[in-house]
Parts: C-alpha cells; sequence; structure tokens
C-alpha cells in the first residue's frame, strides 16, 4: 500500500501543452513522472539534463515553475490544486535545449571566468551579462503585481522544535508532557514521506499523542526561514508568516543523504537512496528497469529492500546488482548480483544514465543499468542549527548525530526537555566525504566540478569561505545541504587542522521563499492623520506623504492658496508638528542644555525659534519653545522630527539625572495656522479675548477661547504674514475649522496646502530641514548664527561649534534669484565662471516678485561669496544674483504687524 | 466569534517621581495603568473625566506640587475586542505577548504604532494615539478577512462590571 491512491486519479495539471493526471497523495515530481517525465531541469551553468534525485527538497533538480511562481521544489510540493506547471530553463525546451552545447565549451567557462574575460574592451561586459542572465537562471519572476494578503501571526511558546521526525516529535511531547508550550514546525506533512511500515507507524503514533497535548501545536507545510536574535524563528505556510517568539529552540532537521562525486554523477536515473525508496514505498512507482543499489549503511539496505519489493510487485524491472561493503553481502536479498567493497567510479550515459563502472577489488567492471541508487552515509541538515550561535538552541537526532537508530533519535529528542542538561554534541566522527574523479559534479545547483575547485585553489582561494565566494558553491537552491561537506572536505584534505576548513557561515533564508512572505503584514505603511483629515478630504484637497502624515499639498489652486496668505487670510492644518510639554524642578536647565540660544531669560508667555543640534554641532530640527510659567514650557518641533526631538529630550533627562516631566501631546492637541493680513480681523470675529498687537505681541502667546474652545495662542512668523497658531483640544479641531471658515467668508478666506506653503516660506528665505540642510550643517552655514548664544557656558553641540568656528567656512546656504518666469528645479546644479560650486535645494517662481527664488548651497572663497551664478537643470542655463537676507518683506514688517 | 467596538475614554497621564505616583489613591471606576516609573495613565469612562482630574490634581499639590497632570483624553482612542477570536486577531497585529493572567496591562507596538492594551477575560482594550485611529481601524479589518467589524459610531469606555478598577504596572500582573 503506498500513500499516493492511484484509483482517485481525479485531477490534473497542465504541463508545458499537455495535460498531467494526479492522484491523491501525489506531488508534482510523482505525477509527472509516472506520466513519463524524466528530464525535470536543465542545470543552471550548462545546461545538462537533470532528473529527479532526492525527493526531500534539498537538491535543485526539480525546480520548476509552478503557476507562475519560478524555482517550486516539485518534489514535496502536493499536486493538489496546481494548474500549470513549466520547466524553466531550456531553449527551444528543456527536452531540447540547444545551449547544452555550452557543456562542450566548458573549456571557455572555468570558474570565475566572468570576471576575467569579456571585460575588455569594456563595453563587452553589458552585453555578455544580458545574455547569461537570459539563458542563466532558474525561470522568470513574475512581473505583475502581487496581491497576497497573507498576514503575520506571533506566537510566544515556551519552546518551538523544528522538525517533525522522531527526534523533533518525542522533544515536543516531552516538553508538553512537562508542562511547557510547546509549537512544532515541520516543512512537510508528518508521517506522509515515509514509506507504509513500522517507522512510519512510530511517527504516527507520536504524532497523534502530542495533538493531545492541550499546550502544543503543530505547523505542517510550514518552512521555518531562520533563526534570528531574540530568539525569533520566522516560519512561512500557506496562511501565514508566523512570527515564532519562543524561550528556547530544539533544531531536530535531520540528515541529507550524502551526495557522491564521480564523472556523470549528474546524469537523470541517479538517484539518492531515500528519494527513489519515497518513489517507490511512498508514490508506488518504480524510478527504473534496471537498478543499480550502492550503499555502505544499514539504512540503506532497508531501501535497497523498498525496490527489490516494489520492483517485483510492479514487474518488469530488477535490482541488477548491489555495491555494498562485505559486511553486509549477506543481508542483500537473494537473486541481486552482489559487488562487495565496490566503489562507484564512474556514471555514463547521453542524456540519461545506461551504465555504471565499479571499481572494485583492483579491477573495474561495467554494469549496464538505467538507475543508479546511492545510500552513502548522512551530511547533518544543520544550516539552522549553525545560524543559531547566541540563542538557546539545541539539535536533537540525526541533525547532532546523522545515521543514529530511531530509539536513539527519540532519546535524543527526549533529552532536550531537560534543560539543565548539557546539549548533545554534534557528532564530528563523521567520515569525510571522498571526492572522487575531477570530472565529478561538487555541487549540481551551480554546476561547480571537482577541478574547478582543484583551478581556484591554485588561483590562491584557499579556504572555505574563499572557495565559496569564488565559485558559488553553498550558494544555490540546496544551501549548502548537498556540496558543504565536499567543500569542507576539499579544504581539509589541502590543509588538515586548518582554521580555513570550518563551516561557512549560516545565513537565512534556510529555503527558498517568497519576497511576498516576508513582507507578509507589512505592506501597510504607518499613516497618521490629524482630526481635519475628513476636512481635507471633503474639501477635495490632494493628499499626499509628508514623512508618516497625509497631509494635503494643495485644495485645487496652489496659486489661489498663495494668494489667500499675502492678501487676505488663510488657514491650514498644523496639527502635525512634535508638541510637547516640559515641566519640573529642571525643566530650565535641560532646556538650556539642548537649545543653543539663552532658553532661562525667556519671559512667561513668550516664545522663541530654536535650533536642535547634535554633539558634533550639526543641524537636525528646528521648532519653538514657549514658556508658561516657572519650570513649564511648551515645545514644538517639525512633524517629522518630533519621535527623534523627543528621544533626545529624555535621553538628555536621564544622562544628567534630570527632574523633568516630558508629555508627548503631539495627538492630544491640534493646531490650525491664521495667517494673512487679515488675520487679526478673523480672530476678533471669533474670539471675545483681545487680540490686538499688545496683547499678543511678535513672539507672544496667550490663552484664548475662539469659538468656544480653549487654545492656546502662539504669534509665529514662519510665512512671512501675520500669523497665530492655534493649539486646542484635537477632538475639537473640526468645529473650530469650521467656525474659522465660516467667519472667514467675507474677508475671501481659503485654506492652503504644503505646495503654497513652501513658496510662502521660501519667499523669507525660511529653511525647511531635511530640504535645505544636510548631515553636517552647522546654524553659521545657515545665516542662523543669531539663534547660537555662544555665551552660553554649554550646550549640546557647544564644543563641536568652537572648533568649527576656527576653520574657515567656504560653503553656505545662499538666498538668490532668477529673472524670468521660470524658476530653476530643485536639484539643479550651480556654476561661477563655468566652475560646479554646489546644487539648489529650494526654488520656486515668486508671484509677488515677478521672479524666481531660490536656496542652494555654494562653495565659495572664505568670507566672499559670489554675486552671480548660473544654474543648470533639464531645461537648460539661467542666470541668477546671489542676494542678502529674505526675498520677501525683508524687514519683517508684515509678519510684526 | 469575535466583536470590535470603536471606543472614547478618559484618559488622565500623571508625571510624577515614583514614590509619588505610589501614594495616588484608587479611584472609583478608574484604572491605574503604570506605564513607567514616573509615569502613570488613569483610564476611565468619559463622564469621570473632570472627576478623575480634579482629585488627582488636588492629591499632587499636597503630594508632589512639581508633578504634572494631564488630560490626554484626546491623544487616545480606543477599541476593544471581545469574544474568542480576540488573541489571535491580536497577534496578528503585535508581537506583544499577552499575559495568561489577566487583568493585565502591556505596552507595546500593535500595528506599527504605540499602544497601550488593558487586557481582561474576555476582552482587551487597545489604547492607540488618535493619530492613528482609521490605520488601527484598517488593519484590523485586513487582518480579519475584509470583514465589516468595526461600527461605524463611537461609544464611550466602559469599566467592565466583572473587572473592579485595578492597578497595574506593564512589568507586574495586575493588583486590585
Amino acid at each position: 500500500m503506498t500513500t499516493t491512491d492511484r484509483g482517485s486519479a481525479n485531477a490534473s495539471f497542465e504541463f508545458e501543452g499537455r495535460t498531467i493526471p494526479s492522484a491523491a497523495g501525489d506531488t508534482i515530481a510523482s505525477a509527472l513522472f509516472r506520466a513519463g517525465v524524466r528530464t525535470f531541469s536543465r542545470s543552471f551553468k550548462y545546461h545538462r539534463r537533470r532528473g529527479l534525485y532526492c525527493l526531500t527538497g534539498d537538491c535543485p533538480n526539480c525546480l520548476m515553475t509552478v503557476d507562475g511562481e519560478p524555482a517550486v521544489r516539485t518534489c514535496v510540493t502536493p499536486a493538489a490544486g496546481v494548474r500549470r506547471v513549466a520547466r524553466g530553463a531550456g531553449w527551444p525546451s528543456a527536452d531540447r535545449d540547444f545551449l547544452s552545447i555550452l557543456w562542450r565549451l566548458r573549456w571557455l567557462m572555468p570558474v570565475g571566468f566572468y570576471y576575467k574575460s569579456m571585460i575588455r574592451p569594456r563595453w563587452v561586459f553589458p552585453i555578455a551579462e544580458r545574455v547569461i542572465r537570459r539563458i542563466a537562471g532558474l525561470g522568470p519572476v513574475p512581473r505583475e503585481p502581487s496581491h497576497a494578503t497573507k498576514e503575520r501571526l506571533n506566537h510566544h511558546p515556551d519552546v518551538v522544535v523544528i522538525g517533525g521526525g522522531i527526534a523533533g516529535l518525542s522533544a515536543a511531547l516531552a516538553a508538553a508532557e512537562g508542562g511547557e508550550r510547546v509549537m512544532l514546525v515541520d516543512e512537510g506533512t508528518i508521517s506522509e514521506r515515509n514509506a507504509p511500515g513500522a517507522l512510519r507507524d512510530r511517527i504516527t503514533a507520536l504524532r497523534d499523542a502530542l495533538s493531545r497535548q492541550a499546550s502544543a501545536s503543530i505547523l505542517e507545510r510550514a518552512t521555518a526561514v531562520g533563526i534570528f536574535e531574540g530568539p525569533l524563528v520566522p516560519v512561512v505556510d500557506d496562511d501565514f508568516l508566523h512570527l515564532v517568539h519562543p524561550a528556547r529552540i530544539v533544531v531536530a532537521t535531520g540528515a541529507v543523504e550524502r551526495h557522491a562525486v564521480f564523472p556523470g554523477n549528474d546524469l537523470p536515473g541517479v538517484w539518492l537512496g531515500r528519494g527513489a525508496a519515497r518513489l517507490a514505498g511512498v508514490h508506488g512507482l518504480t524510478p527504473g528497469k534496471t537498478i543499480v543499489v550502492a550503499t555502505n549503511t544499514p539504512e540503506g539496505l532497508l531501501h535497497l529492500d523498498v525496490l527489490h519489493r516494489n520492483a517485483r510487485r510492479e514487474g518488469g524491472a530488477a535490482i541488477v546488482a548491489a555495491v555494498v561493503p562485505a559486511a553486509l553481502a549477506s543481508r542483500v536479498p537473494a537473486g541481486i548480483d552482489v559487488i562487495a567493497d565496490g566503489t562507484i567510479v564512474e556514471a555514463s550515459g547521453s542524456g540519461a544514465l545506461r551504465s555504471v563502472v565499479v571499481e572494485a577489488a583492483g579491477r573495474r567492471r561495467t554494469v549496464r543499468c538505467d538507475t543508479l541508487v546511492l545510500s552513502l552515509g548522512l551530511e547533518p541538515r544543520d544550516g539552522l542549527l549553525r545560524q543559531a550561535e547566541l540563542e538557546p538552541v539545541v539539535g536533537a537526532g540525526d541533525v547532532v548525530r546523522p545515521g543514529c537508530s530511531a530509539d536513539e533519535a527519540e532519546e535524543s529528542g527526549r533529552r532536550t526537555a531537560d534543560v539543565g542538561a548539557a546539549p548533545e554534541a554534534a557528532d564530528d566522527d563523521v567520515t569525510a566525504p571522498r571526492l572522487g574523479s575531477r570530472e565529478g559534479f561538487l555541487c549540481l545547483c551551480e554546476d561547480v566540478a571537482v577541478k574547478e575547485f582543484e583551478h581556484a585553489w591554485d588561483e590562491g582561494y584557499r579556504s572555505t569561505e574563499l572557495l565559496k565566494r569564488y565559485s558559488t558553491v553553498t550558494m544555490g537552491a540546496c544551501q549548502g545541504a548537498l556540496c558543504h561537506a565536499h567543500l569542507k572536505a576539499f579544504v581539509g584534505q589541502r590543509s588538515p587542522g586548518s582554521w580555513t576548513g570550518k563551516p561557512t557561515t549560516a545565513r537565512p533564508p534556510a529555503r527558498t521563499i517568497r519576497l511576498e512572505d516576508l513582507a507578509a503584514g507589512a505592506r501597510v505603511p504607518l499613516e497618521h492623520h490629524t482630526s481635519l483629515h475628513d476636512r481635507h478630504v471633503a474639501r477635495g484637497a490632494l493628499m499626499d506623504w509628508a514623512g508618516t502624515w497625509k497631509r494635503p499639498s494643495n485644495y485645487g489652486d496652489v496659486e489661489q492658496e498663495y494668494w489667500a496668505v499675502r492678501r487676505n487670510v488663510s488657514v491650514m492644518d498644523v496639527s502635525t508638528l512634535g508638541k510637547y510639554r516640559v515641566a519640573g524642578p529642571d525643566a530650565t536647565a535641560l532646556l538650556e542644555h539642548i537649545y543653543p540660544c539663552h532658553v532661562g531669560d525667556l519671559k512667561p508667555w513668550r516664545s522663541r525659534y530654536t535650533l536642535l543640534l547634535n554633539e558634533a554641532g550639526y543641524l537636525f530640527d528646528d521648532g519653538m519653545v514657549c514658556r508658561l510659567g516657572d519650570g513649564s514650557y511648551y515645545v514644538t518641533f517639525t512633524s517629522s522630527g518630533g519621535d527623534g526631538a523627543e528621544s533626545w529630550l529624555r535621553e538628555w533627562t536621564d544622562e544628567r539625572g534630570l527632574k523633568v516631566h516630558i508629555a508627548n501631546v503631539t495627538a492630544s492637541r491640534g493646531a490650525i495656522n491664521v495667517a494673512g493680513p487679515k488675520a487679526r480681523e478673523l480672530l476678533s470675529r471669533v474670539s471675545g479675548d483681545a487680540v490686538d498687537a499688545r496683547a499678543i505681541p511678535y513672539g507672544g502667546l496667550r490663552e484664548m477661547v475662539v469659538d468656544g474652545v480653549p487654545c492656546l495662542v502662539i504669534r509665529v512668523g514662519f510665512v512671512g504674514e501675520l500669523s497665530y497658531e492655534l493649539h486646542h483640544p484635537s477632538r475639537q479641531s473640526e468645529s473650530l475649522w469650521d467656525a474659522l471658515l465660516d467667519a472667514g467668508r467675507p474677508l475671501d478666506i481659503r485654506p492652503h496646502g504644503l505646495d503654497a506653503l513652501k513658496l510662502l516660506r521660501l519667499e523669507k528665505g525660511h529653511i525647511l530641514v531635511g530640504q535645505d540642510t544636510d548631515f553636517d550643517t552647522t546654524p553659521s552655514k545657515l545665516g542662523l548664527d543669531f539663534a547660537v548664544k555662544m555665551d552660553k557656558p554649554d550646550f549640546v553641540g557647544r564644543t563641536a561649534l568652537q572648533r568649527i568656528a576656527l576653520l574657515p567656512r567656504e560653503r553656505s546656504l545662499l538666498p538668490m534669484t532668477f529673472a524670468g518666469q521660470r524658476a530653476p528645479e530643485e536639484g539643479a546644479q550651480l556654476f561661477v565662471g563655468g566652475v560646479h560650486v554646489g546644487n539648489i535645494t529650494s526654488s520656486r517662481f515668486s508671484p509677488s516678485l515677478g521672479c524666481g527664488v531660490a536656496l542652494g548651497w555654494v562653495r565659495h572663497p572664505v568670507g566672499a561669496p559670489p554675486s552671480r551664478i548660473t544654474a543648470r537643470d533639464t531645461a537648460g542655463d539661467s542666470e541668477g544674483t546671489v542676494t542678502k537676507g529674505p526675498f520677501y518683506d525683508p524687514k519683517g514688517e508684515r509678519l510684526r504687524a | 466569534m469575535l466583536s470590535i467596538e470603536r471606543t472614547h475614554a478618559a484618559v488622565v497621564a500623571c508625571f510624577a517621581s515614583p514614590q509619588a505616583l505610589d501614594t495616588l489613591p484608587g479611584q472609583s471606576g478608574t484604572h491605574q495603568c503604570r506605564v513607567a516609573s514616573d509615569e502613570l495613565l488613569l483610564i476611565a469612562p468619559p463622564a469621570l473625566l473632570g472627576e478623575t482630574e480634579r482629585s488627582t490634581a488636588e492629591h499632587f499639590a499636597t503630594a508632589e506640587p512639581t508633578a504634572l497632570v494631564l488630560d490626554q483624553s484626546d491623544g487616545w482612542s480606543a477599541f476593544t475586542l471581545r469574544g474568542d477570536e480576540a488573541d489571535s486577531v491580536f497577534a496578528r497585529l503585535s508581537t506583544v505577548p499577552l499575559p495568561a493572567r489577566r487583568p493585565a496591562f502591556v505596552q507595546g507596538a500593535v500595528a506599527g504604532g504605540s499602544a497601550k492594551i488593558i487586557v481582561l477575560e474576555g476582552c482587551m482594550h487597545v489604547f492607540v494615539p488618535s493619530t492613528l485611529r482609521h490605520h488601527l481601524a484598517a488593519r484590523l479589518q485586513d487582518v480579519c478577512g475584509g470583514r465589516p467589524v468595526i461600527p461605524a459610531a463611537e461609544i464611550a469606555f466602559v469599566s467592565d462590571p466583572a473587572t473592579p478598577p485595578f492597578q497595574a504596572s506593564a512589568a507586574t500582573p495586575a493588583r486590585r
């Protein structure tokens, strides 16, 4: 009896124009094999035919494009639900691939050839690269956007066990019985990969026992991606990206049968023992008609037995020879030719296996066959284990003791529940693989043969890490499952005992995964809305990203919005500003320390423009400080800088042991800017409080009630007109906004967005941190020396500014104008006398001034900025004049009205 | 089974020394949630805002005059998740482990934004900055398979009658 029930073949999928039936329990590969497909892929570099090999998902031979997704491991992917399958490489087809001629031209393509050839003349390589990309690879990546909606799901078990074999199930069961919350993860369907028999029954019993534990959960067909710091184990299945945050981890990922190296070891018809036995025992298919089995392990003899019984049952197939150690010869079923103590030295055939050459007792013998099954030992599948150097991870079963018996595996698993016990050490006594002939493929994924390793060694790449990077061995789909042991053996034979032969660093992902799976649940960016968001949308605003906020860029007519500010009155939602209450016995001391300006001399109900400098003296944010009373302040920062500024405040509070309370009121306080020559008139219509210049002078603030809403009103000047910021409880933003617009109707009020704001502030020469500043911008380069008081005994950045002041200043942010109706593009390059000197950071056409206005970084002789400048953008050159001071209302009479 | 409500609560933030915060007596209908050693959130039904703010300010006027007491109600929006699917839905949006012992108070990132969570038997109240109200609502909708799980109207936060007001810090289980 097999797992695949051929009597219920009621599904099918399309394969390169053919309809392939599949039975219940079939994988894609088993269905294709049953339908007569023998060439499953073409190799990466030489386009050699490749057939099924491991049937455990470890080798690259069965990778195909399934329903548009490339590089799917068809040997472990169920056929149920699949619609279309195709092979990735081959021109015009995988069956008849013209590019297989590359094997005959392999002498032109030694390892690393692309670093040495095709680079002179230089124009050759871009062409060669395009060709190489077309003919190599595993299949095209889908171009259409992903419509994946997979989410993340977080788990917090006490222990996660990776691997659902005997060792893993035992480890999970022991932990659950000990009262721990357990999660067991397996990339397949537990027990269905084993042929019916005692082993499968044992696994099934363990699984059933674990399922009855209330504190245990089992995830099947779920792939552990890696082990990360935390620890964190991401696991991908069809439904979720599971983020598992365990207290400890057990890795029971088993072992892979050893890949043997000899000429022809990649021909279709050469199998690993577990693969052939699985094909026969699980899917009821015979791998070939004339079978040679080569094994030196008890497990291999079990595979031989399965194949022998399957061949006899199916008829038309036979084991024609068994190559075994003499000590095991008596266990070979009668009627099979035994070659004792033999070694496979060659496999031959044109496109498929036709014969093998066996060397025994000094003589070579050719055996005609179409199938060679190899069970020559196990290599631990330890990639995950090697990823976790510092995390609480232990191994159990074959991954630490390859070839252990079922009883030993169960004991190994149960022992992991004793968290106080020393972890089981990996078996260091694993015999290194024999490397065989120079022509044998070491790496099936990347088509690397032994002789190519020898070339690389001769060129000086003499360690596992260097050979790996130069040859790309272990970097393919198998991630070293089949070839890592050979890499170590090669270096170990040439440098015995040297550190150069140590295992290479294992990194996630342990298996091929989709980027969209890693992005599960993370595709939605954090999006902040102010309380006025719906009002902006209802008004037809163009909403756009400003940091993590959605803000109105404009309401459909930027120029009208601009004139509303310059001629009448306008309102703008500035609720996005970072807003904080800072209070306590040491509040003044803290602010004196972090700001380069004076704070202690600020009178109550007065505000001041402030800069934030880091310890190198470089500007990273700006804002306002408002004094409310003794030791009580209201401070603001830019919309995108608020979080960083808060961290800065808290860090210095802790660093200096200050008694300060810092409350983030960004969300609880809305803010509306009322700006324009008629701003005062508007406020007087909606408030019974005094709003004249004496009540709220420029730089002043007061508490007012505006249309019934309690507000902290701050007189500001960012846009260069009479302006008030109304800070209020955010739940009342909508009623306040509506009241202002309603009362302002006779004053031709309209709201303005960011587009108008950027022009308005530019006309005043006001900077935007991040747009007009670089990471190393000091206040003096911006002409903001007025905001820095070097007579203060100390503030953050002071020492650095003292040193910087000793250096000649040869670069400044300068204001400049450009005649005509077109302002240069932002980013335009600047030239003086044909010499490149800098770039424009902000630029707009000014309706008030009738010319272009810009800010730009300019290199210049010390103390001698240029007077004339040329800006070059995609439309050509524009001649400009470097000016001084704000472009608009240079004396500030309008904003100080 | 799952139900989600949008709620609005009275939230009063207190900033004072740890010792002074420790002396704040329990108030009727108000949960005390210790965010940090020197920061406490008082969470109550909206109708109790005035009384909570007043009595708290009165207490600190004597206990620690430099303490800061702020009405932060407008700064928080809450979502109440009820039913046996609540924990699973939460696990799709946050890496914060929910404690087995309840009631409890935990804090951490939910749907990418900072949040405070009051965890009770059978339900949890997830508080996020009001600027992220719509973001969390959209994400809840996403992880519930697009089901229209969130009502349009916001209701007043109510203390669970089965759970008396408690005092809890994010690091330790709640005490009553």
